[in-house]
């Protein structure tokens, strides 16, 4: 199959083509007025076509962000058991590119290895966002945020430890419903799973 | 300025000397221009950018305003769509370091933005802002501004040399070359007005297209008029160094011209000048063909006369600099030789048959009243 790409090339005489040009961008003028012309995803591109303004507003609106934009990485628990995803595997530690995850495998009192991680450390000033960890955790439990605005104060606080770092699944499936879709059924799965080798209240984030 | 004075003596009943009134009178409307000068420079920048800014499909400056901040500080209280943007820049402007290039001609570095805006704020002595609103009523009006004008060609140039820059003195010789070839026929298309009121006072010129409610411009004598308007126009877009001819500060080719050494206040005056320059430009094709303070309401008397005079007065300049504006956010930059065939081989011809045509039908036209 043949593409034929209109190149407009052809002879416009007595300076048509400069009118012409003018009229386009004083459309563009007027039609910035009176319509927006924003990125939804899942929809087509620019829903207005090259009309209407692209930008927003920046601080008090928001142009919508897409389901598997790659923010920070956060920690998932379960809203209703309170029970963190996490069971300390390394997967993430591992898949990190620039291995700034870091990972204590917590155990019980005779010294045998549970299903948790005790102490769970993102040095949020060196990460990629790459996205790698998510990718690689097989329990849903490590999913990149959709936070814009990482600006820190000072260098320790880009030392994210574990409070920082969990939210509650329901954040998650609402700022991507797609994505939580897709890994919500085995992650739970694993869950039940997870929650039965760990001994009681172990692995539940306080209230 | 006349009128002025009549009024301070009626003010000030007879008491002051003649010599001290006239002096009150120069020291009010040198005060008058040195104030609406910058004030335009900065109410035209805004335009530039909120306009540009829409025709690129964005908002342009909407950040800077007046009142608190809410709680989350992200919107103050009257935005008043980026209106003190200027002052903003301002402030940055004088905050900015001054620097003068090691090697370069330190006097003539300092001279050269002083020497740019002086021009454009001698042009605004003559202007008739409204109803017998102007400094000076030259009788030879239309010489002085096409003369003074072109005395910021050699700030342009001499910016460029004290820099010992390449880039700056590239942009300073083509601005050269530019300016030379467009005066030509930017003077020829004046001289079709001129004929036409029979005066190079710009007062008198704007007087002869009173008639009709004050909408007989000039422009509206088709072809001549029409014809000088679009000629002027086009040569004026050239003289100011506006796109599609701004090849002198060409940022894509020779960073920034003339101006590539200037930082600071410095760099805000020679955009002070060409702003000025792109605002009396307009202000003087609107004197010339389209009846300067003319308009339906100004034989009123009183106040209210003035105050049409003054309304119509800037709107069509401010009109004519949106064209400027919606050419710039639409046109690519000529290349060298574009430029000067456009300017010999089209422009000069056209004009110079305009201006022959012209006298030729003025003639023919008061033979024919006889």
């Amino acid at each position: 199959m043949t593409i034929v790409v209109p190149r407009h090339d052809e002879f416009q005489p007595f300076g048509w083509g400069l009118v012409k040009g003018l009229l386009v961008t004083a459309s563009h003028l007027v039609r910035s007025y009176f319509r927006r012309n924003l990125r939804i995803p899942g929809k087509e591109p620019f829903p207005g076509g090259r009309f209407g303004l692209f930008t927003v507003k920046y601080p008090e609106e928001r142009a919508p962000l897409p389901d598997r934009y790659r923010g920070l990485p956060i920690l998932l628990y379960e809203d209703s058991t309170q029970s963190e995803l996490c069971t300390a595997c390394m997967s993430c530690a591992r898949a990190c590119p620039v291995g700034i995850i870091h990972i204590e495998q917590g155990v019980d009192e005779v010294g045998k290895k549970i299903p948790y991680a005790q102490g769970f450390a993102i040095e949020y000033g060196t990460c990629l966002n790459c996205g790698l960890c998510a990718d690689a955790c097989p329990f849903g439990s490590i999913v990149m945020d959709h936070v814009l605005e990482t600006a820190r104060a000072s260098r320790d606080e880009l030392w994210m430890t574990k409070e920082r770092l969990l939210h509650p699944v329901s954040y998650y499936r609402e700022i991507a419903p797609t994505v939580w879709a897709e890994i919500r059924e085995e992650a739970m799965k694993r869950l039940d799973g997870t929650v039965k080798r760990r001994p009681a209240g172990v692995g539940v984030v306080p209230k | 300025m006349d009128l002025l004075i009549q009024g301070l003596n009626k003010l000030l009943g007879q008491v002051w000397p003649d010599w001290a009134v006239v002096l009150l009178a120069m020291v009010i409307v040198i005060t008058l221009i040195f104030v609406m000068a910058p004030l335009t420079f900065m109410l035209l920048t805004w335009v530039l950018r909120k306009g540009i800014g829409r025709f690129a499909d964005r908002m342009g400056p909407n950040r800077t305003g007046l009142g608190r901040f809410n709680k989350e500080r992200t919107r103050q209280r009257w935005p008043l769509w980026g209106l003190l943007q200027p002052i903003a820049d301002g402030v940055k402007m004088f905050t900015k370091e001054d620097i003068t290039p090691d090697k370069g001609d330190k006097w003539l570095h300092r001279i050269a933005p002083v020497a740019a805006i002086v021009p454009a704020m001698l042009v605004f002595a003559v202007i008739p802002f409204g109803k017998n609103l102007l400094g000076v009523d030259l009788n030879v009006g239309v010489v002085y501004v096409v003369a003074v004008s072109s005395i910021s060609t050699l700030a342009l140039l001499i910016a460029g040399w004290s820099s010992n820059n390449k880039y700056s003195l590239l942009g300073a010789m083509r601005t050269a070359a530019q300016m030379v070839s467009y005066e030509v026929p930017m003077a020829l298309s004046l001289v079709v007005p001129v004929l036409f009121a029979g005066s190079l006072s710009l007062n008198q010129i704007v007087q002869g297209q009173a008639s009709w409610l004050g909408l007989r411009w000039y422009i509206f004598y088709f072809p001549l008029g029409t014809l000088a308007f679009f000629t002027y126009f086009i040569s004026a877009l050239a003289e100011v160094n506006h796109t599609p001819f701004d090849l002198p500060e060409a940022d894509s080719e020779i960073v920034a011209g003339y101006v590539t050494e200037y930082s600071g206040m410095k760099f805000a005056l020679f955009f002070m000048g060409e702003f000025m320059n792109q605002f009396l430009v307009c202000a003087f094709a609107t004197v010339l063909f389209l009846g300067g303070w003319q308009g339906p309401g100004v034989q009123l008397g009183g106040v209210l006369g003035y105050l049409f005079s003054v309304f119509w007065f800037f709107l069509k300049t401010f009109s004519l600099y949106l064209v400027m504006l919606w050419i710039r956010g639409t046109w690519p930059r000529l290349r060298v030789d574009q430029l000067m065939n456009f300017a010999w081989k089209r422009l000069v011809p056209i004009t110079l048959g305009n201006v022959l045509v012209s006298g030729v039908a003025v003639i023919v036209l008061s033979l024919l009243k006889k």
